[in-house]
């Protein structure tokens, strides 16, 4: 390559970051001017700043070809896109909080533009990659679409952009809440928290087929409406029972606040089961009892005062405490972080009542933080009381979280810190999301919402995702009858595409008798849609040893 | 849809004999909605417990590996679970669904084909009284010119067929948009019926089985059946394969991410992935060379109605005579010349190491010992050379050095164009006629859901009524049968239009 080819690539990619930046700024300078004629303007401009950026990278990678020494982009891009969800999930909150106040139509502006860039940086990640792949040689060149870094990445942007079409067409925010933090963690549970390989690899020959493009694109879509009507049929329930009892019963609030803690503590379940750095483990134990003598397992000794075999003795004796975490370890934790974060709630919520506080933001966000800070040690301090002397482990759990954040310079071993750096972004990030629910779900924004219309959008939506839906299994079998000579084998991923299938149809004939409605009918939506997780990742984790066994 | 209920409420109440008895249970919604979640939820078994599994497996590996599920063994073999998408009630609750379908469409069907026959074409009192999308306005107009006015404002913007009815005093105007959408959901259940058709097309009139292809073996016209593998079937007409090979990617330039240790712990892999799994095949029917094809995964080979899938390769073993352990099979392709006159012997020869090979137009042969892939010497060959008087002498060739060949002693010289390891290919082979019936029924399938989601049945009314008084009251209504918020937009512009039909003088102010 010559001076001057890199010289170009190098220029190219410069307008590509000074492009993304102020595009970014553009829009959110438009959302807070309002209807005024310059904000049109600057949308405009934002929009072509971004075009620009994503030419000048094709251009860049067109002009200088393969080069080695040259770095993927997109994954920063992603990773922008997903802290942009982040924010707007936030603001969106914030919205649902203060839409009455003077604010309120700004911050919902604010909102929506940032998930419009935050749609249009992914867009172009997407764009991006598939040209980078390219850079291997061309016949490594593929649609990001063949792993699960690309296809959940894919999935977060399908699921905003029916979203972004959902807000326009119902002028309607306050589905975003839930929306928005699904199209944040489909990024995130591949580029943060999980082992997903963001590198581009070169297609396997099964997977070389015109129709990977075609069945990937089908089915996720219809994922993307499935996860609106998701969002609907959760709103939908919390509106129904707030709009059934407005005045609830000391019980019924213990009973909603168990709920919170359930919900809390499946969530707990849920990431410790995919991100296995979560279990506090015997390698995990042993481990940081080896790279960190001197924080929190032997109080009270300097670390050199704590000789090498008191160390191992220590580590063996730790190991045997400790087994690896179990379902039922995890369960019975899960069951006591609920109930700590309920009673905790609701003694909270008793003395903000009797202080009279009306600042009713200031309030929720309070009541969500109580709940998630009781909840979460009650499950911390579960996880280490397996057995015997846990009050060591309470406190040194405590210390470790302090410490390492701060302790992260010392760093023996990138992987291992990595695992605690990773923990501590995780419970701040089930910690944050509690808090959310919490205020969103006593604020204005939720209570001006008809259950009814949130029934509606759940059916809409649910029209949408079933065709494409179908149109994904269809041309999945006919991609297997390419690829493999049959075009259904029983196979766990068909099979449960097939159920997630007859789930939706249960519901829309369900719907159409129009004798069901209410809360069975978002029940089953929701049901549905953890079947659509469960045969898009399930399958993966849990069946994965058995696909073997599926084909028949 | 009133005189629907209505019909069916007669019906329930004036006979109750059984076959009316089963014919409303098999088309009661209810029991299709407890057929499709009862389908879902059994076909969970299906993907947890090992399918089609024979007894052994059952009593040997499963036993050991999952015990907890083993000891559910009876149970299962009780109730087929370890066959279950074959089994008597898995298929019965498939067939259930296909039953209510039929007898639901049936029962249902007339009333949307009045749709089509008999269309609604007058505006009744009733219905303005309960529509929601209505305007009035009252016009001081001749009545034959303002019809045509209105009956051009509907073909303009609705549809060119306007129906014109007079009942009583009143002209009424009707025009309908999108009337086939109502056929959607009857298109859907068609579909899956087609598709249900065409899976038993396959069970009944398909094969499927696999053919093992050697390099360079004799072509072969036979077939393995799927099931127990020891039936063979012939096919009428032969395949031969005429090499083997996994192609890799080249080492490519792997871009890097700027923040890998974020992301990915600083893991990085590299390793040779392979591109493609190709096989070359010629088709021979009837003693004749129909055509020779690279066989890859994703382009399958179609002959004859039979489809022949890339599935599987390996190296070809053949056991040892003396020791009888297997070892591999190496096969070379050569060319010979004799040393005396350059007269060429062989061209393009394949030798293997399974027998000696005569060379052409001399009593020696020879034999493919084994072979070597060096990066010192590159691929080289061990041959043994037997000569006519009972002596041998092996020696190697390499294909990098062919002037090495000159200096060896020996009556031949030997060119060495390839030499590898003798391959096998697999192929899965299906013959199912009912492919194109299951896709016939898929193609209906994405039409009808598309027809039943995307699409709405709208339907216009204009109504005249003469006020005796040189004035004409026009009533303009509108329905939609799906999508109604999107409906009430549309007609909000539509009822603009509607109402700049007459020019604003000849409008009379309605008194309240």
């Amino acid at each position: 390559m010559g001076e001057s080819l890199t010289g170009i690539k190098g220029a190219a990619e410069l307008v590509l970051l000074w492009a993304y930046l102020p595009a970014s700024v553009l829009y959110l300078m438009n959302a807070l001017m309002g209807e005024k004629k310059e904000a049109q303007l600057l949308k405009k401009i934002g929009f072509y700043a971004i075009l620009a950026g994503a030419l000048s990278q094709t251009i860049a990678i067109a002009v200088a070809g393969p080069d080695p020494a040259m770095e993927m982009i997109n994954p920063q891009l992603f990773t922008l896109s997903m802290f942009i969800y982040l924010g707007a999930s936030l603001v969106y909150v914030f919205y649902s909080a203060l839409k009455d106040s003077a604010f309120g139509e700004l911050i919902g502006k604010v909102a929506s533009s940032a998930v419009v860039i935050g749609v249009m940086y992914q867009s172009a990640a997407l764009a991006l990659r598939w040209v980078e792949s390219y850079k291997f040689g061309d016949e490594y060149g593929h649609a990001p679409l063949s792993n699960m870094y690309e296809s959940m990445v894919f999935f977060s942007w399908c699921a905003m952009l029916v979203y972004i079409v959902f807000e326009r067409k119902y002028k309607l925010k306050v589905l975003g809440v839930i929306v928005a933090p699904l199209g944040f963690l489909g990024i995130a549970v591949v580029s943060l928290f999980g082992n997903a390989d963001p590198s581009i690899k070169p297609l396997v020959p099964a997977l070389k087929s015109i129709w990977l493009e075609i069945h990937v694109m089908t089915c996720f879509i219809g994922y993307g409406a499935f996860c609106i009507a998701f969002g609907a049929s959760i709103i939908y329930l919390i509106r129904k029972g707030q709009e059934e009892d407005l005045e609830p019963s000391t019980a019924k609030r213990i009973y909603e606040w168990l709920g919170w803690g359930a919900a809390i503590g499946l969530l707990y379940v849920v990431a410790d089961y995919f991100v296995p750095s979560l279990s506090v483990g015997r390698e995990y134990l042993v481990y940081l009892n080896n790279n960190y003598p001197n924080m929190m397992f032997l109080p009270g000794k300097s670390p050199d005062m704590v000789d090498v075999t008191e160390l191992t003795e220590f580590a063996l004796y730790m190991a045997n405490m400790f087994p690896t975490l179990t379902f039922y370890n995890m369960i019975g934790a899960t069951a006591i972080g609920a109930a700590v974060g309920a009673v905790v709630g609701y003694l909270f919520d008793i003395v903000l009542k009797s202080v009279g506080s009306s600042a009713k933001a200031v309030t929720v966000l309070l009541r969500g933080t109580a709940l998630f800070v009781a909840s979460f040690f009650a499950f911390k301090y579960m996880l280490h009381n397996v057995s015997g002397d846990s009050w060591i482990l309470l406190r040194g759990s405590i210390s470790a979280i302090g410490e390492m954040s701060t302790d992260i310079a010392k760093v023996i071993g990138a992987s291992g810190i990595n695992q605690a750096a990773q923990d501590i972004t995780l419970y701040s990030v089930v910690g944050a999301a509690c808090i959310l629910l919490a205020a969103f779900y006593s604020s204005k924004g939720i209570k001006d919402i008809p259950s009814r219309l949130m029934e509606e959008i759940s059916y809409k939506s649910t029209g949408i995702g079933f065709p494409f839906l179908t149109a994904g299994i269809i041309t999945g079998a006919i991609w297997a009858n390419e690829a493999w000579g049959t075009y259904w084998s029983w196979d766990p991923k068909e099979t449960w595409s097939l159920i997630t299938w007859f789930m939706y149809a249960a519901f829309l004939h369900a719907r159409y008798t129009k004798g069901w409605r209410g809360r069975r009918m978002a029940v089953l939506s929701i049901i549905g849609f953890v079947f659509v997780i469960f045969t898009y990742w399930g399958v993966n984790f849990l069946l994965s040893g058995l696909h073997a066994y599926g084909s028949s | 849809m009133g005189d629907v209920k209505k019909e069916k409420h007669v019906k329930k109440v004036s006979s109750r004999d059984p076959f009316d008895i089963i014919w409303d249970w098999l088309c009661s919604m209810k029991v299709n909605v407890i057929v499709l979640i009862l389908l879902a939820l059994t076909s969970i078994f299906g993907t947890v417990i090992p399918q089609g599994k024979p007894a052994t497996e059952w009593l040997t590996n499963i036993k050991i590996n999952e015990p907890a599920l083993f000891e559910w063994y009876d149970f299962i073999k009780f109730t087929q679970l370890d066959n279950m998408y074959h089994s008597w009630w898995y298929i019965g609750l498939l067939g259930l669904l296909c039953i209510t379908i039929t007898c639901c469409s049936i029962d249902k069907f007339p009333v949307v084909w009045r749709f089509f026959t008999a269309p609604k074409r007058d505006l009744d009192n009733n219905q303005i009284k309960w529509m929601p999308l209505i305007e009035t306005v009252t016009i001081k107009a001749d009545m034959t010119e303002t019809i045509e006015k209105y009956r051009g404002f509907l073909s303009k913007n609705v549809s060119g067929t306007v129906l014109q009815t007079q009942v009583d005093e009143e002209q009424h105007l009707f025009a309908e948009k999108g009337v086939y959408s109502r056929l959607g959901v009857y298109v859907t259940h068609l579909s899956l019926l087609v598709i249900i058709t065409g899976a038993l097309i396959g069970v009944f009139f398909g094969y499927k089985g696999s053919i093992d292809l050697y390099e360079f073996d004799p072509p072969k016209s036979w077939m393995w059946l799927r099931d127990g593998n020891t039936d063979k079937m012939d096919m009428g007409f032969m395949l031969q394969c005429n090499g083997y090979e996994t192609t890799y990617y080249a080492p490519g330039n792997i871009p890097k991410n700027r923040n890998v240790n974020f992301i990915t712990n600083g893991r990085e892999t590299r390793g040779r992935q392979p591109n493609e799994y190709v096989s070359n095949i010629t088709v021979t029917d009837n003693g004749k060379v129909v055509d020779t094809v690279y066989v890859k995964v994703n382009h399958p080979l179609k002959y004859n109605g039979f489809t022949f899938y890339q599935s599987s390769y390996g190296p070809a073993m053949t056991r040892d005579q003396q020791t009888g352990e297997p070892r591999p099979v190496f096969y070379a392709i050569v060319d010979a010349y004799r040393k005396s006159d350059g007269v060429q012997l062989m061209s393009n020869y394949l030798v293997d190491s399974t027998r000696p090979v005569n060379i052409p137009g001399t009593l020696d042969s020879i034999i493919l010992e084994t072979y070597s892939e060096g990066s010192l010497n590159g691929k080289s060959a061990k041959f043994n050379l037997y000569k006519r008087d009972g002596s041998s002498n092996s020696f190697w060739v390499h294909k990098k050095y062919p002037e090495k060949e000159d200096e060896r002693e020996g009556d031949y010289k030997f060119l060495l164009r390839q030499v590898k390891p003798k391959q096998y290919t697999v192929f899965q082979v299906a013959k199912d006629p009912g492919v194109w019936t299951v896709y016939t029924g898929c193609g209906l399938m994405i039409i009808g859901t598309l027809m039943a989601f995307f699409l709405s049945h709208k339907r216009f009314w204009i109504r005249l009524d003469d006020e005796k008084n040189g004035k004409i009251k026009v009533t303009f209504a509108a329905i939609a049968h799906k999508n109604k918020e999107n409906f009430e937009v549309d007609f909000e512009k539509m009822r603009e239009k509607f109402l700049a039909v007459v020019e604003k003088k000849k409008k009379v102010k309605e008194k309240a």
